[in-house]
């Protein structure tokens, strides 16, 4: 019989996790509403206008999240 | 004629006693023999009870037995090794087939460590996103209806058509309305 050579190495992975730059940067500030803005709109517009608005405000959300979610994820302690 | 008789089994006589102390002698040191083989396997023997664990049983030992002794109380060894969970014991007793099977098997259960814990980490990832998407799903619904009011608030033209103004926009925007008088609140 082949006797195998003795197994003798040890091996320990560490694996370690980084949040992507592009996830950790600050989101660029939402533009601010010039002084003597107006928008006129018709019934559509108002509703497209209302559904943009909240659209971003639930993208920004998101993004926060998913920021503190990322940096919570990579301070863990090694797995 | 008689004395020639005489001579002749007087000389028959010394030859064949000759010849008997000859044989006496060469199965005198057989015996010997035989007796220092007996000597040394009980020495070996005696050694390996005394010290079972010794590398080297007895210079006495024939290699054979002392290889098979080695290799038995080795066996010995790394079982209790094996049962005991000792690595290092394991590695200096075991053979090298075993060696490997309980490295294999030793990498399967870090392994399955490794996965189970994964998995208690996603599912537990999984349940605070879905919190988190819960919780944004209400905020969104709130802000929807703070939209939908700043512009359904604003006034509408003769051509029926709404006019946000600054403020209106402001609202929708949710931002903090300006002071009246002009210059930003903060």
């Amino acid at each position: 019989m082949v006797q195998p050579a003795d197994p003798q190495v040890r091996v320990k992975v560490v694996e370690r996790l980084y949040c992507p730059a592009d996830l950790s940067a600050a989101p660029a500030p939402r533009p601010t509403v010039p002084e003597g803005a107006s928008v006129t709109v018709n019934a559509k517009g108002k509703a497209w206008l209302a559904a943009l608005s909240v659209w971003g405000d639930a993208l920004l959300d998101q993004i926060l999240d998913s920021q503190a979610a990322c940096a919570a994820a990579t301070s863990a302690p090694d797995r | 004629m008689i004395r020639t008789i005489a001579s002749f089994g007087a000389t028959a006589t010394v030859i064949a006693l000759v010849g008997l102390g000859g044989i006496i002698a060469v199965q005198r040191d057989r015996l010997a023999d035989k007796q220092a083989m007996i000597d040394d396997q009980a020495a070996c023997v005696a050694s390996i009870r005394l010290a079972p664990r010794a590398d080297r049983p007895s210079v006495k030992c024939d290699l054979v037995v002392s290889t098979a002794v080695i290799r038995a109380q080795q066996s010995i060894d790394c079982d209790s090794a094996l049962a005991g969970g000792a690595v290092y014991r394991t590695a200096a007793s075991c053979s090298p087939m075993v060696k490997v099977v309980v490295a294999d098997r030793d990498t399967a259960r870090i392994e399955r460590d490794g996965l189970q814990a994964d998995l208690a980490r996603l599912r537990a990832d999984q349940a605070a996103a879905l919190n988190r998407a819960a919780k944004r799903a209400k905020t969104q619904a709130h802000k929807e209806t703070l939209a939908h009011a700043a512009l359904d608030d604003a006034p509408v033209d003769g051509a029926g058509l709404t006019v946000c103004s600054a403020d209106c926009l402001r609202q929708l925007a949710g931002e903090e309305p300006r002071a009246p008088g002009g210059g930003p609140t903060r």
